[in-house]
């Protein structure tokens, strides 16, 4: 429940005046920078850089420069196959070149574990039929005795 | 429900590190940084665009990883590729409501936890800023300092650094050639943090020196407990400092790996040894012509105490 309204005061000649809003601090980049813009800890104005050849070249240059990590070599051995994947150390969106080379990645370690996998289901395959060199060769079962002829008596 | 701690401070400031260390608190819980507070409503938030159709960042997609974890572990118990993708649709049915909303909905699950939490991101707009103190009205804020120098070289030596400096405007365009120069980041992000904590009630924010807090650890811990009321005993603090043993302090799954700074989810415990406090006098390392620090940006160092 809301308090009952105060009953209004008599304004007096001298009016109570709001205090005034208190003076933010004076920020560098508007005195630095007059492209940037002013508001807060804000951003670039990506128009002000197009127009700016400088500021342009430097856009760009930095750009590059994030975005230029080393490639990493073609997978050519199965060395290759547990080494860090590029989605690893992907601490951003990807670029169409950074999610190819990821599939060629991806797909060579597919390759080579299918190669893997057959071989060794074949190697199993043999060892299933492999006979140990270790153990002796079970004694060969004795032939059964074939039954005796009966001689019938002479009536 | 206890309204959260935020930890305000320019990027590479030591803010993964602290946030993971004090949210290891019995009574606390340390999440990644959420972007909430970057968007009105929770559709703006999952696209990433303004009101005005452009995009809030190139790296938006990216800047949702905090809030897909901590949603995958609040309601999963484990962030997993399908617990993320569960996230995904749990952010998306709630589209027509604020980001404030949400905030709140997620404070009132982990209670009587109190979140701690922060985004460099909120400091892109005073905006943020207010859409932040209008949701937790009683929110606490510990303004996290680095000296000016540790903090512009270890931004120009981050990956990416150069160009999210670029990128935030921190130009110095008064010459004939522009220069990349962090201290206007340094000096504005804090400019800004003042602004809007000097409009609060003194006990809401403390100032912690990033330095102080890694050279004298008990002491800060038992600092921001004492500031913050709750237990300041050797097990409270013990646990603090093991920010290795929070959920978030690792790379998370495919589909939701960040969420924080990549070389802190790499190696998310203390190291040992001491961080050495850097001079406000000689040239800048990143400024071609020698110069040394803008007068306002030493007269600011100086009011934090560096020298």
């Amino acid at each position: 429940m809301s308090e009952p309204a105060a009953p209004k005061k008599k304004r007096s000649a001298k009016t109570v005046e709001a205090p005034p809003a208190k003076p933010r601090r004076a920020l560098l980049a508007p005195e630095l920078n007059p492209a940037r813009a002013v508001e807060g800890v804000a951003r670039m104005s990506l128009k002000d850089v197009v127009a700016d050849p400088a500021l342009r070249k430097m856009g760009v240059e930095l750009w590059r420069q994030m975005r230029g990590t080393p490639e990493a070599p073609p997978p050519t051995s199965v060395e290759d196959l547990w080494k860090q994947l590029p989605s690893a150390r992907l601490n951003s969106s990807s670029t169409a070149d950074e999610i190819d080379r990821y599939r060629e990645r991806l797909s060579f370690r597919a390759t080579m574990l299918e190669a893997l996998l057959e071989e060794t289901l074949h190697e199993l395959d043999l060892l299933a039929r492999a006979v140990p060199a270790d153990v002796p060769e079970p004694e060969p079962a004795p032939e059964p005795e074939k039954p005796k002829s009966r001689k019938r008596k002479a009536a | 429900m206890l309204d959260p701690v935020f930890i305000l401070a320019p990027p590479r400031s030591f803010t993964s590190l602290v946030c993971a260390c004090v949210g290891q608190h019995p009574e606390l819980l340390g999440l990644p940084e959420l972007n909430l507070f970057q968007a009105d409503k929770m559709e703006d938030f999952w696209s990433g665009r303004e009101p005005d159709g452009q995009l809030r960042s190139p790296f938006w997609a990216v800047m949702r990883h905090g809030m897909l974890r901590t949603v995958a572990q609040f309601y999963s118990g484990e962030q997993t590729i399908q617990s993320v993708n569960m996230a995904e649709r749990w952010i998306k049915t709630r589209r027509d409501r604020t980001s404030g909303e949400v905030y709140r909905e997620l404070a009132e699950h982990v209670a009587p936890l109190r979140i701690v939490e922060k985004s460099p991101g909120y400091l892109r707009s005073r905006v943020n800023l207010d859409r932040l103190i209008a949701t937790f009205p009683n929110a606490r804020f510990i303004h996290l300092l680095r000296h000016p120098r540790g903090q512009c070289e270890s931004l120009m030596s981050a990956k990416g650094g150069p160009a999210l400096l670029f990128m935030l405007g921190s130009v110095d365009r008064s010459g004939e050639e522009p220069v990349l120069d962090p201290q206007i980041l340094w000096h504005d992000a804090n400019a800004q943090i003042l602004d809007f904590l000097e409009d609060l009630p003194a006990e809401r924010s403390i100032q912690v020196r990033g330095e102080a807090f890694l050279n004298d650890m008990d002491a800060t811990l038992a600092r921001i407990c004492d500031w913050l009321g709750i237990r300041g005993d050797a097990p409270a603090i013990e646990a603090m400092k093991h920010p290795e043993d929070s959920p978030f302090s690792q790379v998370g799954p495919i589909n939701a790996r960040l969420g924080n700074d990549i070389n802190f989810l790499n190696a998310p415990a203390l190291r040992p040894g001491g961080v050495t406090v850097p001079s406000l006098d000689g040239p800048l390392d990143w400024r071609p012509d020698g110069a040394s620090f803008h007068p306002r940006v030493a007269e600011m160092a100086r009011e934090f105490g560096y020298e």
